[in-house]
């Protein structure tokens, strides 16, 4: 089966411009990311702040151009495409932010915020456009009485309804969701939890999951990568990666988070130190090399590759270097 | 409960109520909590539950539009709605000291970390004696190696993690009782938030101050806390050890609250949620506030709210029809 | 509530105007038509204002005045609006080098003493109370750029643009339905603001004689063609005057007041 989604060695770098009391220099905010999505998959990507995940999901949906790289939807590369082409491969691709109060202009009703992708794409004639906006307001589980409201008359679990069914009047292939619950309370979040499994059901879409929350992931993904400072540093079934760690990175981040989310007894594992300023990664190292607490001395100068562990399951880390670096994913030629 | 021989900080009957636009709103109602010395106590709630207002209102920084209606706030005996400003100022900052979710906001950018330490000792104490080597040593307790090179910072050039930690040495400054943090962690990165948690149990340990832990994340307060409350609307509904209260919750709506949570959820089974939705606080429901979305509640529920009463000992509940014991 | 004490005097001036030569008890020479043996009369019960240095009824002639007055501001003021709001909401959402070239051209206007400008302009189109109004406009609308630009470039980092674009929506319906109606504000409040400033300028360039011309009734002019008589006929420059600072301090408080009415409640949505 073709992958639904493929980015492949996809690089974005940003150059900062030297003022007076900045240096000048290069982010590389995304640094040689692959990896594929498959029809129907939940895929998560896990990481802090600054791993990247925003700006590649901001690639992925072609808010930023990439500095290098691939996506394909369907083997066809996005990036190629423009003006009328480039509209229509957006139908395929729809995104859900964080905060819901931000991403719904707030002075626009429900029932135009909704209407926006339907009428910028003829998808429908004005009269039918009404109906198919019920329709998808019935979906996400509100109704005719939120018609004519103005976001801040809902609160933000309906806020985030609302994006979700603006998500999906184009019918998208795959939807791409930066931390959709994390502003939201518990109770709301399993609602949306809810909804965004049952419309997966229903619609047999695709979820590019991006989440900081270790608890979240594990329920609802089928496979996962974890970021860090740009690079994916561990890649596999959810499961894999959550009970047969490799990466030291990912072994860090599940220890910190608090032991009860994930499981009911404490997970091993000291904390480092405190940081006081952290030394900045090796030129040519590892990333991870300042933090980690199983480095060794060639981690400092060689930057390891992904090395499978286990089937479809890989880390970057010399620990396991005596498995076979392989190119994730293969590539589609 | 075994009542000890007396709390640091005793709240009871606590009642607070905005004027707005649309009405009175009830912020707080009945609001009972108890910090021993030395005891960290974790509060937990969703929006509008009163959590933040609750801290807020313990060092009776409230909005124009507040009342405080009734309630008994004692610090060490001493009743904080009785005392005058004068009292109160000194009170702030060195017996009750509180932290933000957001250090950069509590944090002023154009002075360095030495200056802001210093302000706030001053600031209470007054002229000191010896004040480099005192700020130097708080800045130890929070776990800072060089703090020469903290203090001579600015607090942009320090990461979040590290800026929350100087917050924290300032409010330790002054030595507190009570240490109030609200989502001291929320606005940091799972390890530093992690860590930032670790250091409060050791300020606890080092210096004996109380610690009432706000958050919204219950992950954060189960693990770090003695005993926790659960507000819902406005009130306290559940109270006792963290362990206990996590794993054999009273009240409908911690059970609901934790069942919500995807910890132990099966992959591609559904969360089971809470029916309804937060109430209105200009509106409440009568009674006991959750009642409307309490798969249990009978007609006496939506009659008198229900007391926060014991029914073992350390552990207090306001329902009339607490869980049983389940596993 | 001062605010309210502004919406008054505005609403007055407005019906005034509308309805100016039906309120006028000399319509005729409110106009301008002069009648010599009235000339100088103090103020009267037949003439509440008196009379000026022609015999005309200068109540008449400030109540016809609101109406040149009041249109010739607004009249500035949406010119400069209808020219400076888009410049600026392109400058700001494309940014790059449309957005250079609309500030460079923007700055170049803004450098020059406004009122220096509108008399420059004035003694090339030539004096007249319509080149008045056409060279203000002129003068004014970069600030309008300025405002909206600032706005367009704070509005699109937002995030409901940015999921306008993944929509596939074109720049210009997110320019029209996305960025305008949340960039107004700023723009509503420095327009009611600049009305007061508008009647200002415009009673400026009449006074020295570019603006409107005789007979016409407007304020600025009857204080300039009454200040030699201010000793001995005080009420002929008088009233007029009185006439513009009513205005300009209400079009002020109104300014003020819709301020604070309209950003608090922005910030909410914000904050929410």
């Amino acid at each position: 089966m073709k992958p639904l989604l493929e980015v492949v060695n996809l690089k974005k770098y940003f150059t900062i411009r030297s003022a007076f009391f900045r240096k000048g220099g290069v982010v590389k905010a995304v640094d040689d990311v692959s990896f594929s999505v498959e029809p129907k998959e939940t895929f998560g990507l896990a990481g802090e702040t600054g791993c990247g995940k925003t700006t590649l999901a901001k690639c992925i949906l072609r808010v930023f151009q990439p500095t290098a790289g691939n996506v394909r939807l369907d083997g066809k590369d996005v990036f190629s495409l423009r003006g009328r082409e480039l509209k229509g491969a957006r139908r395929r691709i729809q995104a859900i932010f964080q905060n819901p109060f931000m991403s719904l202009d707030p002075r626009m009703t429900v029932q135009s915020i909704i209407a926006e992708p339907l009428k910028t794409h003829r998808v429908l004639p004005n009269e039918k456009i009404r109906g198919r906006v019920l329709e998808l307001l019935r979906t996400v589980g509100l109704g005719e009485e939120h018609v004519l409201k103005y976001p801040h008359e809902l609160s933000g679990g309906q806020n985030q309804r609302v994006a979700i069914a603006r998500a999906l009047a184009l019918k998208p292939d795959l939807i791409v969701l930066d931390e959709p619950t994390s502003s939201l309370d518990v109770s709301v979040q399993a609602q949306i939890l809810n909804l965004l499994t049952d419309i997966q059901e229903q619609s047999g879409l695709g979820y590019l999951f991006i989440s900081h929350d270790l608890s979240v992931l594990r329920y609802l993904t089928d496979k996962l990568a974890i970021m860090y400072l740009g690079r994916i540093v561990e890649i596999g079934p959810s499961d894999a990666v959550f009970n047969n760690t490799a990466h030291p990175y990912t072994k860090l981040l599940l220890a910190s988070v608090p032991e009860f989310s994930l499981t009911e007894t404490a997970l091993s594992g000291e904390l480092p130190e405190l940081p006081e300023r952290f030394e900045a990664p090796p030129e040519n190292g590892c990333k991870f090399y300042p933090r980690c607490q199983f480095r060794m001395d060639k981690c400092k100068s060689n930057d390891p590759s992904l090395y499978q562990i286990a089937q479809e399951h890989y880390a970057a880390c010399f620990l396991h270097e005596n498995k076979p670096a392989t190119f994730y994913p293969k590539p589609t030629s | 409960m075994s009542r000890v021989q007396s709390y640091l900080l005793d709240v009871t009957d606590l009642k607070l109520t905005f004027q707005t636009v649309e009405g009175k709103l009830q912020a707080l109602d009945n609001v009972q909590l108890q910090i021993a010395r030395g005891e960290i106590v974790g509060l937990v709630g969703e929006t509008g539950s009163g959590k933040s207002v609750t801290s807020l209102t313990i060092l009776r920084v409230i909005p124009e539009n507040g009342r405080i209606e009734r309630g008994r706030i004692l610090l060490d005996g001493n009743d904080l709605l009785t005392v005058n400003e004068q009292e109160l100022r000194k009170i702030r900052g060195s017996k009750i000291a509180i932290v933000f979710q957001d250090p950069s906001a509590s944090l002023n950018p154009v002075y360095t970390i030495r200056e802001q330490m210093r302000d706030m000792v001053t600031s209470h104490e007054g002229e000191v004696a010896a004040l480099e080597e005192r700020l130097v040593s708080l800045l130890h307790d929070v776990g800072f190696v060089q703090p020469e090179r903290i203090l001579n910072s600015y607090p942009h050039e320090l990461s979040g993690g590290m800026q929350q930690r100087v917050a924290l040495a300032i409010a330790l400054s002054c030595s507190p009782q009570l240490l109030i943090a609200d989502e001291p962690t929320t606005a940091l990165d799972v390890v530093t938030q992690a860590q930032i948690l670790k250091l409060l149990k050791q300020i606890r340990d080092k210096t004996g101050a109380s610690i009432l832990l706000i958050s919204h994340n219950l992950g954060v307060v189960a693990s770090n806390c003695d005993r926790v409350a659960v507000m819902y609307a406005g009130t306290i509904v559940e109270v006792g050890p963290t362990s206990e209260v996590f794993r054999n919750p009273k009240h409908h709506y911690t059970k609901g609250l934790l069942n919500a949570l995807p910890r132990k959820a099966a992959k591609g089974s559904k969360l089971p949620i809470i029916a309804g939705s937060i109430p209105s606080l200009i509106n409440p429901p009568s009674g006991c506030k959750f009642h409307p979305r309490c798969p249990y509640a009978t007609e006496v529920c939506s009659g008198e709210p229900p007391k926060l009463e014991n029914i073992a000992p350390d552990r207090l509940v306001a329902c009339y029809h607490p869980a049983g014991d389940e596993r | 509530m001062l605010t309210m004490a502004g919406v008054a005097i505005i609403l007055i001036f407005v019906f005034v105007a509308i309805f100016a030569p039906y309120l006028a008890p000399y319509p005729d020479e409110g106009a301008g038509v002069p009648n010599p043996p009235n000339k100088f009369l103090p103020p009267s019960v037949a003439h509440l204002f008196g009379t000026d240095y022609l015999g005309r009824d200068v109540l008449s002639r400030v109540i016809l005045g609101s109406q040149v007055s009041l249109s010739v501001a607004v009249a500035v003021i949406v010119l400069a609006v209808i020219i400076g709001t888009p410049l600026g909401a392109i400058a700001g959402y494309l940014g790059g080098k449309v957005d250079e070239v609309i500030m460079r051209i923007t700055d170049v206007f803004l450098s020059f003493p406004s009122l220096l400008l509108a008399i420059i302009l004035l003694a090339t189109l030539g004096p007249g109370l319509t080149n008045a109004m056409i060279s203000l406009s002129l003068t004014w609308w970069p600030w309008y750029t300025r405002i909206m630009r600032a706005q367009a470039v704070s509005l699109r980092e937002r995030t409901y643009v940015e999921a306008a674009k993944i929509v596939g929506v074109s720049n210009l319906w997110i320019l029209l339905r996305h960025i305008l109606p949340n960039a107004i504000t700023p723009i509503l409040i420095q327009a009611t603001m600049d009305m007061s400033s508008a009647i200002l300028a415009e009673a400026g360039l009449s006074f020295i004689g570019l603006g409107a011309q005789a007979p016409t009734p407007e304020w600025g002019l009857m204080i300039s063609t009454g200040r030699i008589y201010i000793l001995n006929y005080w009420w002929f420059p008088t009233f007029p005057g009185l006439a513009i600072f009513a205005i300009a301090t209400a079009f002020n408080l109104f300014g003020d007041g819709l301020r604070e009415i309209l950003d608090p409640k922005a910030r909410r949505f914000i904050e929410a």
